[in-house]
């Protein structure tokens, strides 16, 4: 009895939630979203907005968080100006310099600016400023397909080539050899109420490489070896460190417990 | 051309040396760290040495002076998902055998 107790929490907890939610899948204009705001506030600048969605159509999340040096974690990188204008972290890429679809990508950060200048600061350091974003949501993801709770569907998007993100850097990424095919396998799952995880590796490790997993998120290869419930997912630990903050919300238990039970 | 390069290479070779240890590190990560993708089908000893190799690349990132410290602090972090990296797929090596 006890034992069907735990094995339904998790269940309940789901349910619970989206009940709390109902109708309120994760925005997915906000989903993603990590507000900046280290130093900001104290040197008199709006924080700053950094939209998952913008970012991850344009590059793999390999190339930020393991070669541009992003920490997984929102706020742990404490990026700030200096940093920006060294060239590291959003300075890897706006520098003033580098291209990218045929286009010069703006600088981070400037010690000196002009007038005309400072509508750029504004391009980053947008929050609570209206209309200040030259990209937009609604006309950037026109062309992405929709899926479940009409967030984008970036698995779709990759499969149709809708997006090609990069997954080298000039300068600061290392040239990796191939990756080797790496084997989708299944997770058993411990509830009745849903099937087994098929989880595909090879969509993984396109997107992630191998280093942003293991051994950091993921200590084992021996299948078993390690068990997450539900309740250690959604408190963000292993698939949970994606899922729910920038991946797919763990509400759409379908995408990972593929098949009827 | 070539009498330039002869007269250079007479003239400034300290110079030319300096640039190259500067950048050496760096070819060194990229030459260790470029392999990950492929460290499952590394044998234990080459999964040793490619970790021993990161072992005598962090004090040489470690030394970087102030004026790089923010390369120092990226590459140190890099360095040592990659050396984990062959770490893991080391353990995972020796628990297959």
């Amino acid at each position: 009895m006890v034992r069907k107790v735990f094995t339904l929490l998790p269940l309940l907890l789901c349910l619970q939630a989206m009940f709390v939610t109902a109708g309120n899948f994760p925005d997915p204009q906000s989903f993603g979203l990590v507000i900046l705001k280290n130093y900001s506030p104290r040197a008199g600048v709006a924080p700053v907005i950094f939209d998952h969605w913008l970012h991850r159509s344009l590059f793999t999340c390999r190339l930020c968080h393991l070669d541009v040096g992003f920490a997984m974690e929102a706020g742990e990188t404490k990026i700030n100006a200096a940093l920006n204008m060294q060239g590291v972290y959003c300075g890897a890429c706006h520098d003033g310099k580098k291209t990218i679809g045929g286009k010069t990508i703006f600088a981070a950060c400037a010690e000196q600016f002009s007038e005309e200048e400072v509508k750029r600061c504004a391009r980053c350091h947008s929050w609570k400023k209206q209309g200040v974003r030259e990209i937009t949501f609604d006309a950037f993801t026109k062309k992405l397909p929709v899926g479940l709770g009409k967030n984008i569907d970036w698995e779709k998007a990759g499969e149709e080539g809708v997006i090609k993100p990069l997954d080298f850097l000039e300068g600061i990424s290392v040239q990796y050899d191939t990756l080797q095919a790496q084997q989708d396998f299944s997770i058993a799952s411990e509830a009745d109420w849903a099937s087994d995880v098929i989880f595909s590796h090879k969509k993984h490790a396109l997107w992630n490489g191998c280093a942003l997993c293991h051994p950091g998120i993921y200590a084992s290869t021996k299948a078993g070896t390690v068990k997450y419930s539900m309740l250690q997912i959604f408190e963000g630990e292993s698939c949970g460190v994606c899922h729910d903050k920038v991946a797919f919300s763990l509400f759409f238990c379908q995408k990972c417990h593929r098949n009827p039970v | 051309m070539l009498v330039l390069q002869f007269v250079c290479s007479l003239v400034l070779p300290g110079l030319g040396n300096t640039a190259f240890a500067s950048d050496d590190w760096k070819n060194e990560f990229n030459t260790v760290c470029g392999q990950t993708q492929n460290a499952l089908a590394f044998s234990v000893d080459e999964l040793k040495d490619l970790i021993a190799r990161c072992d005598e690349l962090k004090p040489r990132i470690k030394k970087l002076d102030d004026s790089q410290a923010t390369e120092r602090k990226v590459f140190l972090q890099r360095l040592k998902m990659c050396r984990d990296f062959y770490a893991f797929a080391l353990g995972t090596k020796v628990d297959q055998q």
